[in-house]
């Protein structure tokens, strides 16, 4: 009904346009030489140009972004603690191992004060240096992984949703390494690859870059048959060449939205494996050591436990949210 | 559909057979096997006496696999078997080394001197495929009666009969078999019993020593508790002794106080203990806590999706990405603490043991909470995608109301996957379970694990690795199959991917 109204009312403007080109084409018909005109070449470049302003991705991305005030806050946030962590244990020179002040009892269990801003523990050594040192430790330890196993299992995924032979090696590893959770393999792994930095990288990243693969295996396979994919397969595009330029980018939101997910759960890995001791070296500092040294403290020197809580809390949640509304922001179906 | 259960069950061993073997690879590959030694107070106790250090750490190592040796006494007795009439002895001389190394070059071992005494032993190691193929050889155990094997009792009589005994009622009792009672009743879960096949993961080392790992797993803990046992005739006992579990003992290994009571050679037997399992405490805690989980998650997910947009679901939405985004050890954690301060509820599990209900609220509690919030973003999300299905427009198009709808369309549809996420919760409990379990000090599967990784005790994180996959590949299993039944539209022959 709606449609059929608007025709209507179309036609009646067209008619009125009409009559008034009639009115002035009566008056001024006597009045018209050749002078009046100029002869106008076509301009190809001027042809191309469209009349809407220019769209670029990752401008909108941006605008798009900064457009939430949380955002905007979680995001100062976490530059402030990834610049401490990773410029103040520069100059603390923190040393998990220094027992130097532990017979000063002026030094031991301070609660936080102008001097010591989160307190100091039973060594006497300052909970500030300590808390930026072990989120240095942690949150290295969960971007590495997360680049590690988001680099590999982008490409491997991609490979996997075209390729009908390697979807079926595939999913047989996927079913076998699946059904196992992953805590206990990343447990199991650590304890037999041994303690140290890398190693736990390496443990942790052994086999769960195959349920990110897995994750892009099914988005590429959804975007594979899409219409447009159909359509460039038919004018002859190479598969190589429909992934990269048609799959991908594409799935730069879902990407985005994984690494959100994935970041904050590697750093919650590694504290809860050092909270276990399993995973990092002894002399090695980290959030979760820190908060299973300081977890009998809780009710008698709270700070000590909580503090280290906290950051790490900070840093988990803000990145999740930061990721969140990046993904978001990186959808093109928001930029309109 | 049963030619597809059947693959999917074959798949699913095979699955569990490679977990397992990966596992045991790595770890008796990867992991120095000295380091079984590192929490060993005894290793310093026998540090003085390098030949008893020597024979200990040897009898370690073979109780673990990791070779087999025979001390100076039993490769004497072997050698003398292999060539009978010939003199030998351990010490060390030209002669005794000759036959001793005969032997021992037969049957691959290496003859060694202990560095005291300089008596001989023989040691051999044994290959991973070989431990490998032990470890499988004996995984399953099937009794039988002809399965004690005792020279000094050739007249031992070897029947399976169902009779009344005076111990246990009816049951079916074996003689000749290593359990007495191959199938019995009693009052507690799942009520029949049965000893004739039993799964054998190998001994415990260097916590719990000794015991198997099936038993350190699946046995129960705590202090032993007395039962009164009323045998007729007015004679009732007093006894801590778990008469269930009576085995076959040789003669000279006998008690003689167990031998007057049963009066046959089935005298060795475990106590009644006052704890449930670790398998027990894991399994309690995890079904309780999978029912709070889904207790609160399906109501929440189910008003959020009702009332999208609006307050609840903007608050619901705001604590949901909280809980995601924290890690599990500082929510456990302020739980913990929220639960000690409030309610007064204790903070750990030892406190009040596990005989009180206490103890196992905040543990049981926060474990389901762990999950919640994953559940509520999947749920919320399925059933916001059902409403803009077309059976819901044409429904609200016949006049139905909201309430209608949301209860007898979208919920049932949205059931679907809420019987698909039983797995992965099941899997996410595992993982939940090792958390919590370490934080409440709660003595079950998930805290064993990391004890056992720290104290090196290798036989048990395999044991434990064999289980949890166990419990992760059939509860996908089951999830699969639940789903078929729920959903007739669901075909699982038919490969669901392109």
């Amino acid at each position: 009904m709606q449609a059929r109204e608007m025709i209507s009312i179309a036609q009646q403007e067209e008619f009125k346009q009409t009559e008034i080109y009639e009115m002035n084409s009566v008056v001024e018909r006597d009045n018209i030489s050749a002078d009046d005109f100029a002869v106008v070449t076509i301009d190809k470049e001027e042809n191309e140009k469209i009349g809407t302003t220019k769209y670029s991705y990752w401008g909108s991305v941006a605008k798009n972004f900064f457009l939430s005030k949380v955002t905007i806050f979680m995001l100062v946030l976490i530059v402030i603690i990834l610049l401490m962590s990773f410029i103040q244990p520069l100059f603390s020179g923190y040393d998990l191992s220094n027992v130097s002040k532990i017979n000063d009892f002026g030094a031991r269990y301070n609660f936080p004060n102008a001097k010591y801003w989160f307190g100091t523990d039973a060594n006497g050594n300052s909970l500030f240096d300590a808390i930026w040192a072990g989120a240095r430790t942690s949150i290295s330890i969960g971007v590495i992984a997360s680049l590690i196993i988001e680099g590999i299992g982008v490409i491997v995924g991609a490979i996997w949703g075209v390729s009908k032979k390697f979807d079926r090696v595939m999913l047989e590893i996927y079913n076998v390494i699946s059904n196992v959770p992953s805590l206990l393999i990343i447990i199991v792994l650590s304890y037999a690859f041994g303690n140290g930095f890398w190693n736990l990288i390496f443990a942790m990243t052994c086999t769960s870059w195959i349920g990110t693969a897995y994750f892009m295996r099914v988005q590429v396979m959804i975007m594979r048959d899409r219409e447009y994919n159909v359509a460039s397969r038919t004018l002859g595009t190479s598969t190589k060449r429909i992934v990269l330029k048609n799959i991908l980018p594409y799935l730069t939101s879902v990407i985005v939205t994984d690494v959100s997910l994935t970041l904050p759960s590697f750093i919650s890995y590694e504290v809860f494996l050092s909270f276990l001791g399993v995973g990092l070296s002894q002399n090695v500092p980290s959030l979760g050591r820190l908060i299973s040294q300081y977890s009998p403290y809780m009710t008698s020197y709270p700070y000590l436990f909580w503090l280290p809580v906290l950051v790490l809390a900070l840093i988990t949640i803000s990145l999740y949210i930061i990721g969140q509304r990046l993904s978001d922001a990186s959808d093109p179906k928001t930029h309109m | 559909m049963k030619k597809y259960v059947f693959f999917r069950v074959l798949r699913s061993i095979v699955s569990i057979f490679l977990v397992t073997t990966i596992t045991y690879i790595l770890i008796y590959t990867l992991i120095p096997k000295r380091a079984v030694f590192d929490q060993d107070p005894l290793i310093q106790k026998l540090a003085s006496d390098p030949d008893k250090l020597l024979d200990y750490k040897n009898t370690a190592y073979h109780k673990m696999n990791y070779l087999d040796y025979q001390d100076t006494k039993s490769l004497v007795a072997k050698a003398k078997k292999a060539a009978p009439g010939t003199e030998v002895s351990g010490k060390r001389s030209q002669q005794n080394f000759k036959v001793l190394n005969k032997w021992a070059k037969e049957n691959g071992y290496q003859v060694k001197t202990y560095p005291k005494s300089k008596r001989y032993y023989a040691t051999r190691d044994l290959p991973l495929w070989e431990r490998l193929g032990r470890f499988y050889g004996d995984l399953i155990q099937v009794d039988t009666p002809w399965s004690v094997h005792d020279k000094n009792n050739p007249h031992l009589k070897r029947y399976l009969k169902i009779k009344k005994d005076k111990w246990v009622g009816w049951a079916l009792v074996g003689s000749g078999t290593k359990y007495r009672y191959q199938i019995y009743f009693n009052s507690s879960f799942p009520y029949i019993h049965q000893n004739i096949i039993h799964f054998n993961l190998g001994t415990s080392y260097p916590t719990f020593g000794g015991n198997s790992v099936v038993e350190v797993i699946a046995g129960r803990q705590g202090s032993a508790v007395t039962e009164k046992y009323d045998l007729g005739k007015g004679v009732t006992i007093n006894s801590s002794d778990n008469v269930y579990t009576r085995q076959y003992q040789t003669k000279e290994h006998r008690n003689g106080l167990s031998y007057e009571r049963y009066k046959d050679s089935y005298t060795s037997l475990g106590k009644n203990y006052e704890d449930p399992s670790m398998v027990g405490t894991s399994f309690k805690a995890g079904i309780f806590a999978l029912l709070i989980a889904y207790l609160i998650a399906i109501p929440m997910a189910f008003f959020m999706a009702r009332y999208k947009g609006k307050l609840f679901d903007r608050i619901g939405t705001g604590v949901v990405t909280v809980l995601i985004a924290i890690p599990s050890l500082a929510f456990i954690y302020a739980f913990r603490f929220i639960g000690s301060q409030l309610f007064g509820l204790p903070d750990s599990f030892p406190t009040e043991g596990a005989g009180s209900f206490n103890s196992w609220v905040l543990p049981t509690v926060i474990l389901g909470l762990l999950s919640v919030s994953g559940l509520v973003i999947w749920f919320r999300r399925y059933m916001i995608d059902q409403q803009q299905s077309d059976y819901v427009k044409f429904a609200r198009s016949k006049g139905l109301t909201d309430n209608e709808i949301y209860r007898k369309h979208i919920f049932k549809n949205a059931s679907i996957p809420i019987v698909q996420q039983i797995p992965g919760s099941i899997i996410g409990l595992i993982s939940g379970a090792t958390i919590t379990e370490n934080i409440f000090a709660m003595p079950g599967m998930g805290k064993m694990l990391p004890d056992a990784i720290l104290s090196h005790n290798n036989s048990v994180v395999i044991g434990l690795v064999f289980i949890f996959t166990v419990i992760g590949v059939l509860s996908v299993l089951l999830g699969d199959i639940l789903m078929a039944i729920v959903d007739p539209r669901i075909n699982l022959a038919s490969k669901g991917d392109d």
